[in-house]
């Protein structure tokens, strides 16, 4: 019974990072169709950024972050002007190559700038555990579910009642009537890829503290992807819970099953769960779109 | 009948004096009136870029030194590196270019196990002398080359010495072990497996396995806590070792922490931070270069920030892998030396095999043999001190 509160304790850690990842791929997948595989790379950058403002420049922890988030969405912004905008009216697999190139780009121009050194975030919140009915928990990751969890919410109220989310809604349910009603297409796309790029650098920075710093960080990234797609790609709240899901099946399998095993019983469930139900466990079939 | 004796008997002198001449009227590669050409391969830029940099200057600081005094015999040392950044192709082509090209005497330091092994076989081909410094996998002495030659314990060496350090000293009951699933980690499971059933007669109370490039340990250690042991080898990298040996602290492990040689490098106090002190792990060198107050080993510092370093190291050096390079150059001029002015790579290899405890104060004390080329089995056990540094406790070794 502890081994298993223990376990969903660290799988519910381990999801909440994803399901900030895996936000971020569905906010972009919603408006624009691109499946965005520098997310894991943008996550790598935001913790990156954080560290060099908060190690080297010894700024306060919350501006650290702050910058990080900001910098890596105007920096998305910048991506969606000069490399994803030209690319519009390409076939969407274009767009989507051209996600991949650009997070090789930013990968090996970090390798370039700070080397391939390995790094810790210092974590703000102590990482020495307390037993809560014989469960370690440590500060620092309730604090990251926490955080999380609130960052989810925030954005799931911006997208359902603010006037620029629901026109972010709008632009991806038919790009032309959004257009005829008033909607900025190209300011939208903007925001679109700040805010996801800004979520991933906040997963980043999150993450920092619970693994190292290394360029090849982002690979974490396709568990976003994995968890989205587990629990439906076209729904917000879905894909969420699929992120925390995958957290758990894969701290549950790794325990109960075999722990090298880990990943491979996770993309078992992914491919069982598509074949029941290709949209996701959460996902509503996808109605017709211009 | 008798043409044909007479053809044996000129293919029989033209053989004698082949091997009595050949020294003199075919050059030795490499070797020339005024020079010798050495040549190294090894990483200087990527992930694994510390460890050729390192290594390059052990190897450079020896070559500055030697040609200062005027060389071994008369002849200056001409040394010739290139850049593999770890890769096994760039390292081939870096070997080509060395043998063919240049035409080197022979090779020195070598790169990371990655790229030295898919060269090994033409290097022993081509009979080109290697003192190796870096690798410490033991297919680089599979099967057994006259010409390779290791200046430091193999990665068996290491495991039988944290082991050995594990049950004996420490005297670990209830042992687990969390290993990379790549060749490096079953390896060394294989030797935990192996020592704990034959010889110290222990169950390993529990046994997990991950994959290269994982960062999330959380599911093994929770099973490795609830088989709840009191020591956990951890033979893994230094990058993934940090991760673990953060997480099993916060999961509330109690166990004592132990790593293979793979984990003994400033990278894993930089990955697990606090969490890393009490960590032990074994040292291929008896001093810690970046702290000795060893003579020999001060006196390197010294000299390699004189001669390359005036605004001081970059981080991380210096670092084993200079002390261990340097070594290797320091037993390359005693066998150099030995030869005398008729160097040719089969002397040379001789010299080699001749040398018994060789010493400079910054190895274990290093011997070859006609049939054993593996320099030492010694390891240092080092422990991560409070101020994260690296400290040494004491000598372990397989017996």
């Amino acid at each position: 019974m502890e081994l298993l509160s223990q376990v969903l304790i660290s799988g519910i850690t381990l999801g909440s990072l994803y399901a900030l990842v895996g936000l971020g791929f569905v906010v972009i997948y919603r408006a624009t169709k691109v499946v965005n595989f520098a997310q894991g790379e943008m996550m790598m950058l935001g913790a990156m950024l954080a560290l060099y403002f908060y190690s080297d420049l010894q700024f306060p922890y919350f501006l650290a972050f702050m910058l990080a988030v900001v910098l890596s969405g105007v920096f998305g912004a910048g991506l969606e002007r000069f490399a994803y905008r030209p690319l519009l009216n390409a076939p969407v697999v274009t767009l989507i190559l051209a996600t991949v190139a650009v997070g090789q780009m930013i990968r090996a121009g970090v390798r370039i700038l700070r080397g391939s050194e390995v790094s810790r975030f210092p974590s703000i919140l102590s990482a020495d555990p307390f037993l809560i009915g014989g469960v370690a928990v440590t500060p620092l990751s309730l604090s990251i579910i926490a955080i999380a969890i609130l960052l989810v919410c925030v954005f799931m109220l911006f997208f359902r009642k603010t006037k620029l989310g629901k026109g972010m809604e709008a632009t991806s349910e038919n790009r032309e009537a959004a257009l005829l009603v008033g909607i900025s297409v190209n300011q939208t796309f903007s925001l679109v890829w700040a805010t996801s790029s800004g979520l991933a650098a906040a997963a980043g920075v999150l993450l920092a503290p619970l693994i190292i710093i290394t360029p090849e960080m982002g690979s974490i990234g396709i568990k976003g992807f994995i968890g989205a797609i587990l629990g439906g790609f076209n729904n917000i709240p879905g894909a969420i819970a699929g992120c925390f899901l995958l957290g758990i099946i894969e701290n549950l399998g790794g325990v109960y099953i075999a722990s090298s095993m880990k990943d491979v019983i996770s993309f078992v469930v992914l491919v069982l769960v598509l074949t029941v139900k290709p949209q996701g466990i959460f996902g509503a079939a996808e109605g017709k779109r211009a | 009948m008798s043409a044909v004796t007479h053809r044996l008997g000129a293919l029989v002198l033209a053989t004698v004096a082949a091997t009595l001449f050949g020294g003199l009227a075919r050059a030795e590669p490499g070797v020339t009136d005024n020079e010798i050409r050495i040549g190294m391969w090894t990483p200087l830029s990527g992930p694994v870029a510390l460890l050729g940099q390192s290594a390059r200057d052990g190897v450079r600081l020896w070559v500055k030194e030697i040609n200062d005094k005027g060389g071994v015999h008369g002849r200056k040392i001409n040394f010739i590196s290139y850049d593999d950044a770890g890769s096994p192709q760039e390292a081939q082509t870096a070997i080509r270019r060395l043998i063919d090209q240049d035409q080197v005497f022979m090779l020195i330091a070598g790169s990371v196990s990655g790229s030295t092994l898919p060269v090994r076989q033409i290097i022993t081909r081509e009979k080109v002398p290697f003192v190796s410094s870096i690798s410490s996998n033991i297919n680089l002495m599979k099967p057994f080359s006259r010409y390779i030659y290791r200046i430091y314990a193999n990665e068996d060496s290491q495991a039988f010495g944290i082991i050995n350090w594990m049950m004996e000293h420490v005297k670990i009951q209830r042992p687990a072990i969390i290993y990379n699933s790549n060749d490096y980690g079953v390896g060394g499971f294989q030797i935990y497996e192996e020592r704990l059933k034959n010889h110290y007669k222990v169950r390993s109370v529990a046994a997990e396995r991950y994959n290269p490039g994982d960062q999330d340990f959380t599911a093994q250690l929770l099973r490795i806590k609830a088989a709840n042991p009191d020591g956990l080898l951890v033979y893994a990298f230094a990058q993934e070792a940090g991760i673990i040996v953060r997480q099993a602290k916060e999961l509330g492990l109690t166990a004592k922490l132990f790593g293979g040689g793979g984990t003994s490098t400033p990278l894993l106090q930089r990955g697990a931070g606090p969490a890393a002190i009490g960590f032990t792990s074994v040292l291929v060198v008896p001093e810690i270069p970046e702290r000795s107050d060893n003579p020999s080993v001060v006196a390197y510092r010294e000299k390699l920030k004189a001669a390359f370093y005036p605004d001081g190291f970059p981080p991380g050096r210096p670092s084993e892998y200079d002390t261990a390079a340097y070594t290797a150059a320091k037993i390359t001029e005693a066998a150099l030396d030995k030869v005398g002015r008729n160097l040719t790579r089969e002397a040379f290899v001789d010299a080699l095999e001749s040398m018994k405890n060789f010493d400079i104060g910054m190895t274990f004390p290093v011997s070859f043999s006609k049939d054993n080329h593996e320099g030492t089995t010694l390891v240092e056990i080092v422990k991560v001190a409070p101020d994260l540094k690296w400290e040494s406790v004491a000598q372990s070794s397989d017996k």
